[in-house]
């Protein structure tokens, strides 16, 4: 097997001397969807600013297309192509829906380039043709989660990490968010999705990581995980 | 009829000055979240360096316009260097840059006292004669002023909506989380929005100085009041800033006019009372919700 793109290695991290992260290892191959699961509070968003260089590892290491980039900053994590859609949206609230996704592709000079991502992500979700003009602050829950997920694509990233796309959101919108998932997993990219809903993300994922307590608690691929309702019982509640 | 020329002639020019001068601040505290108390003395500084270059150098105009806008932004940049960047990762950033810049604005004052002396001198950089707009004369300074002044506004509102580096400052100021997962190297960012606030700064140090003169302490008067602009418009939001400043500029030489001109600074104030009684984020700002 190949070397993965995305190897994070006995990772700890945590905020103010506290340890939310323990000893974490994950690996990502390339065009392969990987997803973390988890209670709340254990530690997946966490992991997550660790790989995009938002918050310092506190010891272990992380490797990215074969490089060493423990430690570097997120705008140089950006530049190498690693995209993190953050949880919550993050969106630049007073800026139109059109410049939150040019925004995502700040680093991408070549306009060719950028009107062929635009005209994807339009593609892929329509709502945002519509609603071009508007100021992100406007838009409903699921309109800007869009726009996150939106702006993500627009880097046009090697990996692009979504931390629980689904929050918040109407059943019906947790749907649309869904069949956008499975459109990028098909178009092959690669993917490392965090999800609280486990049966949710084991439908999606080529490879799963349990996060309990800041410490990996089982892995697998999704039809192991859906064998073993234990796991999910002792873990998830149910 | 004059006489109300005359009032909006008057009150446009100090409106656009105080522009200039409450944009520079608004730029920085939009995007950092910090209180530059030194712009005043940056202010000051593009004043004396207009006044070197021109009478001391004895070079054109021009120059004394860049040497104003040079000495502004590398002060704005030097500012960066020596306080934000070291403080920025420590805690309490906005307050203790608050109290920093306080010093460096004294610090510098001080060596504006000491390389040209407490005597107020002239501002060379201005122009005589006036313009007869229904019979009332208006000094060609004040509508240089006026013009310079939308000209700056212009020029800055073209490089925040219609630029890279303006989008990559809005989105910082909108969201430097978010910002640096795009991309944006936000401590860069920084660093050219206190060099852009200098240079506006600088711009302004000579437009005050060239209705009144220089002096040492001549920064402490724009910056109150673009200080005052700031908080009315809502700290941090620069088109507010703009719009503030003209409507700030307008009421005060009304003020002058109808109470007299020591009630002019006064009317600002309670504008501003009332003001963050009415709307405590200001006309333009937008109340900070917390969910939790």
């Amino acid at each position: 097997m190949s070397d993965p793109l995305l190897s994070v290695c006995q990772v700890f991290a945590g905020y103010t001397g506290r340890d939310v992260l323990r000893d974490i290892s994950l690996d990502v191959h390339e065009g392969a969807c990987v997803s973390v699961i988890g209670p709340n509070g254990h530690g997946k968003s966490t992991l997550l600013k660790c790989i995009s260089g938002l918050l310092r590892t506190g010891g272990g290491s992380i490797r990215f297309s074969g490089d060493d980039v423990t430690g570097l900053a997120a705008p140089a994590m950006a530049a190498r192509g690693l995209v993190h859609v953050p949880q919550g949206d993050m969106l630049f609230a007073d800026m139109t829906v059109h410049e939150n996704l040019m925004m995502g592709a700040y680093l991408t000079s070549d306009r060719v380039i950028i009107r062929r991502r635009l005209d994807e992500v339009h593609a892929i979700l329509p709502r945002l043709a519509d609603r071009r003009q508007q100021l992100a602050r406007t838009l409903s829950g699921g309109e800007r989660r869009m726009v996150a997920i939106g702006r993500g694509l627009m880097a046009g990233g090697r990996l692009t990490m979504f931390d629980e796309p689904s929050l918040g959101l109407a059943p019906v919108i947790i749907d649309q968010i869904y069949d956008v998932m499975t459109r990028l997993r098909e178009s092959g990219r690669t993917i490392v999705l965090v999800e609280e809903n486990a049966m949710r993300a084991a439908r999606q994922s080529d490879r799963m990581y349990l996060l309990d307590n800041g410490a990996m608690a089982w892995q697998g691929n999704g039809e192991e995980f859906l064998a073993r309702p234990e796991v999910i019982r002792s873990y998830l509640g149910g | 009829m004059e006489v109300i020329v005359q009032v909006i002639a008057s009150g446009l020019t100090l409106g656009a000055m105080y522009a200039v001068a409450a944009v520079g601040l608004a730029l920085v505290y939009g995007a950092l979240g910090m209180l530059n108390i030194a712009h005043g003395a940056i202010l000051t500084f593009g004043g004396y360096a207009a006044f070197y270059v021109i009478t001391s150098l004895g070079l054109p105009m021009v120059a004394g316009v860049a040497a104003a806008v040079a000495v502004g932004a590398l002060l704005g940049l030097a500012i960066y260097v020596v306080l934000v960047h070291g403080m920025l990762s420590a805690p309490a950033f906005e307050t203790n840059i608050f109290i920093a810049t306080f010093g460096i604005g004294m610090a510098l004052e001080n060596v504006v006292l000491k390389l040209f002396g407490a005597y107020p001198a002239a501002q060379p950089l201005a122009f005589d004669g006036a313009v007869a707009v229904f019979d009332v004369f208006i000094p060609v300074r004040n509508i240089v002023i006026l013009v310079a002044g939308v000209l700056l506004m212009v020029v800055t509102a073209w490089l925040l909506s219609r630029t890279q580096t303006g989008n990559a400052i809005r989105a910082t100021a909108q969201n430097r989380a978010a910002a640096e997962l795009m991309g944006v190297r936000v401590r860069w960012i920084y660093a050219k929005v206190l060099a852009i606030s200098g240079a506006l700064a600088g711009v302004s140090g000579i437009m005050v100085s060239s209705l009144t003169n220089l002096s040492p302490t001549m920064g402490g008067d724009p910056m109150l009041k673009a200080f005052i602009v700031c908080v009315v418009a809502g700290l941090g939001n620069v088109y507010g800033a703009m719009i503030a400043a003209i409507a700030l500029g307008l009421v005060e030489s009304t003020a002058q006019y109808l109470l007299g001109v020591r009630f002019g600074l006064a009317t600002l104030l309670v504008l501003v009372i009332l003001t963050l009684i009415w709307r405590p984020h200001g006309l333009f700002g937008r109340a900070q919700v917390q969910r939790l």
